[in-house]
């Protein structure tokens, strides 16, 4: 174990091994070496440093995904300072919040992206930063915590909240990707999802420590499924992990079965529950034959032959905590879900029920050196979220979960947190932007999938009164929430059902959608 | 061959089952920004090509699935006909 290593220590150590593999990628054909990358983000690290940005700074990113973003981060991170990416979709009112929020000691952004209004003078860092990006700096407070990344995700009182992960948590995640994936210099990895959502960090550092190489995929490649099936195949990738709704993409519009994926070795999925229906799809096309040929009692199942397939579970707060590796099950049962799987190495668990007490079915609690150090100034959300049991630290994650053979089965929320393609989204902040426009007395967010099965996010609105209009909401919501969090379809209501004591009738309202 | 008027109204009735809640009259003009203002996102932009595909026997290429071809009603509708030529 290598439990000292900070978490760009892993980069540095496959650096000097291997200066010369490349590191990074992108799909229109730029790169970069192991040697080179480490150039370049010691160079970001000293005009960082010149700054006065070191231990305890916070650096927030607003960017496209690029080699030289993740240089940047890899540059934070070697200053001593903690990165914090950004939704570059997001509206500039909702990244006027965060940094708010954050008080960061630097922002660095594409220019095209910086919002006006930002409290401070604008230099431009030419000499080492790129034409391309922007940086400002503020004298704001450092924390105290060895902290590597912050991940805002979505807060159920209406702002965002930052997850802070320790270098401690980091290492630990990356070392146990090491270990379960085993990947060796050159594998081919793909970055799929963004750099503001945890799946990135497997992506980016348990590649950058192995001596593998990551392509770099934004938005237009990977919302265009058709171009990510592509460049999967042509760019002979070997890992790529990404939310069941990626995967789904891929399958039903992304003509997988035009394109060789022989070099397509790990499959990897985690943020929402994958279908075996849906998964057998991806393997149908992937490997250009017929599993399933209609009667699910007769039939048996082996789409392990040619890939491996692992579905990951893990929030923010402790990145991959438990995860199923699906040989295990041998035959896919068509009408079923996997396991969530058994708990990751070095991580503890409970299952608790509302008591507090140890159950067969209830609340998910995850302990161990994975578990991150606590959400950005929230001391309230802290002491709700963090818990205590025989002198250990647990995150209480919401999720139900039961148990057979150590191995843990997901049943859904313990409260009203959705999932829409495998973003979280908290009601409650969508909610509050609602209830924001002038028109709307009341508002509940709900989920709700439309006739293939994909997620949509339904607003239910009440002007009391007041006549709403669809369009005008979309528009304001569109000002102040990123894509993923607008509502997909807005149901304008005189008043929302209420249970018998008044309140908001959630339950009511699932149903009548 | 079908008119543009045939594709437009293919495309509007298919945005008006999958993204107006089956509300035909909303108000989509022919030039009306449908990515960029949010109103389809990449999963209705895909089911739309899928769609398109199918009823005029076309295909779209991988990289022409794009933003540039699927921003108005006016412009997928000249892209299909392109496509049809």
């Amino acid at each position: 174990m290598s439990g000292s290593l900070r978490l760009h220590e892993f980069f540095l150590r496959a650096a000097a091994k291997h200066p010369e593999r490349i590191a990074l990628e992108t799909p229109s054909g730029e790169s970069i070496t192991y040697k080179a990358l480490a150039q370049q983000s010691l160079s970001f690290a000293q005009a960082l440093a010149q700054q006065h940005i070191g231990y305890g700074s916070r650096i927030a990113l607003l960017a496209p995904k690029s080699i030289e973003l993740v240089a940047l981060m890899l540059g934070a991170l070697r200053s001593g300072a903690a990165y914090v990416p950004l939704d570059p979709a997001s509206p500039p009112e909702r990244v006027r919040a965060l940094l708010r929020d954050l008080d960061p000691q630097a922002f660095i952004a594409a220019q095209g992206l910086f919002p006006s209004e930002i409290p401070c003078q604008l230099e431009e860092l030419s000499s080492v930063f790129s034409e391309k990006l922007g940086a400002a700096f503020f004298p704001g407070e450092k924390h105290e915590e060895d902290l590597a990344y912050i991940l805002y995700t979505s807060g159920s009182t209406g702002l965002p909240k930052g997850a802070c992960i320790t270098h401690e948590n980091a290492a630990r995640f990356v070392e146990w990707g090491i270990e379960t994936f085993r990947p060796q210099p050159g594998t081919r990895f793909s970055s799929i999802a963004p750099l503001h959502f945890d799946l990135s960090v497997f992506d980016i550092f348990v590649s950058l420590a192995a001596g593998g190489t990551t392509l770099l995929l934004n938005d237009s490649e990977v919302k265009n499924a058709r171009l990510l099936a592509q460049v999967l195949s042509e760019k002979k990738i070997n890992a790529a992990y990404a939310t069941p709704s990626t995967w789904r993409a891929v399958s039903e519009f992304g003509k997988p079965g035009k394109y060789d994926f022989s070099s397509l070795k790990q499959i990897l999925f985690a943020g929402e529950v994958f279908s075996c229906r849906h998964l057998l799809r991806l393997a149908e096309q992937l490997d250009q034959r017929k599993y399933y040929e209609g009667d699910p009692a007769n039939a048996g199942f082996y789409p392990q032959q040619k890939r491996a397939y692992y579905n990951l579970y893990g929030p923010t707060e402790t990145n991959v905590c438990t995860f199923y590796d699906l040989k295990q099950s041998g035959r896919w049962d068509v009408d079923g879900y996997f396991p969530i799987g058994r708990v990751c190495r070095g991580a503890s668990s409970m299952i608790v029920d509302e008591q507090g007490d140890p159950a067969e079915k209830g609340e998910l609690w995850i302990g161990g050196p994975q578990v991150f150090a606590g959400y950005w100034k929230r001391p309230e959300k802290n002491a709700e979220v963090f818990a205590e049991k025989n002198g250990e630290r647990f995150y209480r994650t919401g999720d139900l979960v039961s148990v057979k053979n150590n191995c843990f089965f997901f049943h859904g929320r313990i409260d009203r947190m959705i999932k829409k393609r495998g973003y979280r989204i908290e009601p409650g902040e969508v909610e509050a932007v609602l209830l924001k426009h002038p028109d709307v007395l009341e508002a509940a967010v709900t989920s709700a999938k439309d006739k293939d099965g994909f997620d949509l996010l339904v607003a239910h609105v009440a002007g009391g009164g007041k006549t709403l209009e669809a369009e005008a909401l979309r528009l304001h919501c569109a000002s102040l929430l990123p894509p993923h969090m607008l509502p997909d379809r807005f149901l304008l209501l005189e008043e929302l059902p209420k249970t018998a004591s008044g309140k908001i009738d959630h339950k009511g309202l699932s149903e009548s959608y | 061959m079908p008119t543009p008027d045939d594709i437009k109204q293919t495309i509007r009735r298919f945005l008006a089952e999958n993204v107006l809640g089956g509300n035909e009259s909303a108000a989509i003009s022919d030039d009306t920004e449908l990515i960029e203002s949010r109103l389809i996102d990449s999963i209705v932009a895909l089911k739309l090509v899928n769609h398109l595909e199918e009823t005029y026997k076309i295909e779209f290429e991988a990289h022409e699935v794009d933003q540039e071809n699927l921003s108005s009603i006016n412009v997928i509708t000249a892209f299909v006909q392109t496509k049809m030529k």
